[in-house]
């Protein structure tokens, strides 16, 4: 089962991340933000993490440059949540070093193809 | 967990986002400026969510405000008094906006605050983010040619782990026919640069493949590779495919990435670099966020905890009192089962303690909304926040609060020219305050109002019809009157205060819980409101009674004294009622078997015992009971659900030897013994 790490500091976006992966076959562990992404990564290493850019303690942006810099996870599928699709922000993602990208709100179906599409 | 349930959740976020934001302003408006952060993240979470089950005009909202929050966070805009008053007032539209969406009710109408909003935003460099469309569908066309991908990655998306062959592997998933690999640039192996992409592919699929859904593949690295579809009756071409060396080193000058420069900050200011992230302090956010550490709970599971930690206490005390009455000697085992039940029920009722922030963050606002109807200013003082209330009790506290501060302000203080005249700042102060004080939760509501004149409400109860006019009460029962149905010193009903829900129905809902409330005040100073709550509604301190072999439960609270009159106290006054002087007043008394039309009780009251009660409405009475039993806390089982209410009974208790004891009400039985406040004479 392709585990997904998900972060977001809202619960109710992690819930229905929860609830669109977990009735199409993923595997999913929650954090909160940044720092507690951090910490979970240590018990283990996802298959794809999913972030939001906006937390408290430590942000998106944060949490991929932390990720970047461990060499064991340096082409670890990261996935943003963003409200755009704008070249802007996908400059702004890339260049932050995240894999791809994924627009809130989401369609779980599309959801699940980008998942697919890093992780095959 | 079905998307009803999740909203529900959803709501309940936005409760905690709303009140971190009336923080995080309260606190940018002392000078924090990072404040702004968390405002932003609030209403950023609130549109997060609110667009996921599609609330359109609240994500609008939300949206506009995220806008000017944004640009304030960003250094683009000043938080100005003007402004942060604003921010104000659009956190309070959001706040109406998730309650009509909760509610199944009509947006708020927020046009004007839209407009304002959007003026401030706009004459800045847009950072403002567009709303989300869905995105159009496009519909490919079918055509009868095989189609052929032609996919070139440039370097920069090999980075942040993308790889060529997952693309490959989801082409594959996609129906290729086949895939061949072109290797023309690769160097020899001493020019070889490992980061350097050298490599394409060429993807044959079958005719009428969704060219759409190939590009899709690629949309995550569109802009960092080379895409070009070969259809040949197409005659677009989106090819930037080399034809030279040249053109193809020239591609890699032209692509942004460069390694070496891997950026580890963000091009914009408002997140900060991950070091500063980390260093910054963790006890400011840790303050704010419960973090880590909590879990959400059903309340009913906590409810059901409760209730068989209850039935525990019982159920020990019964064993309790089988092994007393088998003669066995008590031991340090049962102490220590005991001892561990009583920590067990106090953990399970701490679980339902909330902090009276839940309801205190609410006033802040209902301030603002008054301060603007009155035209008066409001400096509002608030603390003990985290003093911690059952959740019960902080429910039904909102409604009395709330009242008890509309009066405040609309009577209590003076109009700002009102204010200056007697020489007081023309800002008038409000203070709340929750403390924990011997068992019970204190609230006390304070105004430097005008205060109340004892001499004007007794006027006006005379008026009225309350009390007779030659009625000789104290000051003090004078300003009691304040609480009686059908009072209101205004002069006319007001919008805000008026419409005959006096403090009466306060007094009536705090009674309800179990507390109590009163006044003290100073003319031309100012008055206070204080409410004295129990800190739970499932156990009471009670003395335990007897009346005619029934044992009856009394709450300690309203206990005041306890005698045994001799005859020179008493005084009768004919027809079975009687008064009793105590302490230089003249009591009545109540008998209790009365009451309850029990038999067999002691009917002398010079060989039982007089009970000094108080009630909040009906003064002090004497119960006349057969003897005290004993004082121990019982566990409140409610009777409301078997039997209606009655009058007289506030609920019951299973005693440890399994027999029923009835828990009294004592305002309804001071009630029926009371000879009307005029009637209590006061001895000089």
């Amino acid at each position: 089962m392709t585990r997904v790490l998900a972060v977001d500091d809202s619960p109710t976006i992690r819930m229905l991340l929860r609830s669109a992966l977990v009735e199409r076959g993923y595997d999913i562990v929650e954090a909160e933000d940044g720092l507690a992404a951090l910490e979970a990564l240590k018990t283990g290493t996802p298959d794809v993490v999913i972030t939001d850019i906006n937390m408290p303690r430590m942000d998106g942006f944060g949490l991929i440059a932390s990720i970047r810099e461990q060499a064991c996870h340096s082409s670890l599928p990261i996935l943003v949540l963003t409200t755009e699709s704008s070249p802007e922000k996908r400059t702004r993602a890339r260049e932050a070093g995240a894999t791809g990208w994924i627009v809130k709100p989401f369609n779980p179906d599309k959801l699940d193809a980008a998942i697919r599409r890093v992780t095959a | 967990m079905d998307l009803d349930d999740i909203q529900a959740m959803f709501f309940q976020e936005c409760e905690e986002c709303l009140a971190a934001a009336e923080e995080g302003l309260r606190a940018l408006e002392e000078g924090s400026e990072d404040s702004i952060d968390a405002v932003f993240r609030a209403v950023h979470s609130v549109k997060g969510g609110a667009g996921a089950f599609g609330h359109e005009r609240l994500v609008a909202f939300a949206h506009q405000y995220e806008t000017v929050l944004d640009l304030v966070r960003s250094h683009q805009l000043a938080a100005t008094p003007d402004l942060v008053q604003l921010l104000h007032r659009s956190r309070d539209m959001l706040d109406d906006h998730v309650s009509s969406a909760r509610d199944g009710r009509q947006p708020p109408v927020d046009a004007e605050l839209l407009s304002l909003l959007s003026a401030r935003a706009s004459g800045n460099p847009p950072v403002a983010e567009a709303i989300v469309m869905p995105e159009p569908e496009s519909v490919a066309e079918a055509t009868d040619a095989p189609v052929t991908l032609n996919f070139r990655p440039h370097r920069g998306a090999l980075l942040n782990g993308g790889e060529p062959l997952r693309y490959l592997r989801e082409l594959e998933r996609l129906g290729a026919l086949s895939i061949t690999l072109d290797s023309d640039a690769l160097p020899t192996i001493e020019a070889l640069d490992p980061a350097e992409a050298y490599l394409a592919w060429r993807v044959e699929f079958p005719a009428g493949t969704d060219e759409a859904a190939l590009r899709e593949v690629f949309e995550f690295i569109a802009d960092d590779c080379d895409l070009s579809f070969e259809t040949p009756a197409a005659a677009a071409e989106v090819s930037v495919q080399p034809e030279s060396e040249d053109e193809f080193a020239a591609l890699f000058a032209a692509a942004p990435v460069n390694l070496d420069a891997l950026p580890v900050t963000p091009a914009e200011a408002p997140a900060a670099p991950p070091a500063a992230a980390a260093a910054k302090p963790a006890t400011d956010e840790a303050a704010k966020r419960p973090g880590a550490g909590v879990i959400r709970v059903d309340i009913e599971k906590v409810d059901r905890l409760v209730d068989v930690v209850g039935e525990l206490v019982i159920a020990q005390s019964m064993l309790a009192q089988r092994l007393v009455d088998a003669g066995v000697p008590s031991s340090d085992a049962l102490e220590n089962l005991s001892q561990l039940i009583r920590d067990l029920q106090d953990a399970a009722m701490s679980m339902r303690a909330q902090p009276v922030k839940a309801i205190f963050s609410r006033v802040p606002r209902i301030v603002r909304d008054l301060e603007v109807e009155t035209g008066k200013k409001v400096n509002l003082e608030v603390t003990g926040e985290t003093t911690e209330v059952d959740k019960t009790v902080i429910e039904r506290l909102g409604e009395p609060l709330t009242h008890l501060i509309r009066n405040a302000i609309d009577h209590g203080l003076e109009t700002p020219d009102e204010r200056v005249a007697v020489g007081k700042p023309p800002e008038g102060t409000i203070r709340l305050a929750a403390e924990h004080r011997g068992g019970l939760i204190s609230i006390r509501l304070i105004d430097d109002g005008r205060g109340v004149d004892h001499v004007k409400v007794r006027a006006k109860a005379v008026e009225r019809g309350i009390i007779s006019p030659d009625a000789v009460i104290s000051d003090d029962d004078a300003l009691n009157l304040l609480f009686a149905p059908g009072f209101s010193t205004a002069a006319k009903i007001s919008n805000i205060s008026g419409r005959g829900v006096g403090l009466d129905v306060v007094r009536q809902n705090i009674q309800a819980l179990g507390g109590r409330v009163s006044i003290s005040t100073q003319v031309g100073e100012g008055t206070c409101f204080t409410l004295t709550l129990p800190l739970t509604l499932a156990v009471l301190d009670g003395m335990l009674v007897g009346c005619g072999g029934q044992t009856y439960v009394v709450s300690v609270d309203h206990v005041v004294d306890c005698m045994r009159p001799t005859p020179a106290q008493l005084k009768s006054l004919g027809e079975g009622a009687g008064l009793v002087q105590v302490r230089g007043r003249y009591v009545p008394v109540v008998s209790l078997a009365r009451v309850f039309s029990v038999e067999d009780a002691i009917t002398d009251p010079t060989q039982a015992v007089l009970l000094l009660v108080e009630s909040e409405r009906h003064g002090t009475i004497a119960l006349h009971v057969d003897q005290i039993i004993d004082q121990r806390q019982v566990v409140i089982k409610s009777l409301d659900g078997n039997c209606g209410r009655i009058d007289g009974i506030a609920g019951a208790t299973i005693l440890g030897d399994g027999r029923v004891a009835l828990i009294l009400d004592i305002d309804s039985i001071c009630r029926s013994g009371e000879l009307g406040s005029a009637g209590i004479v006061e001895e000089a």
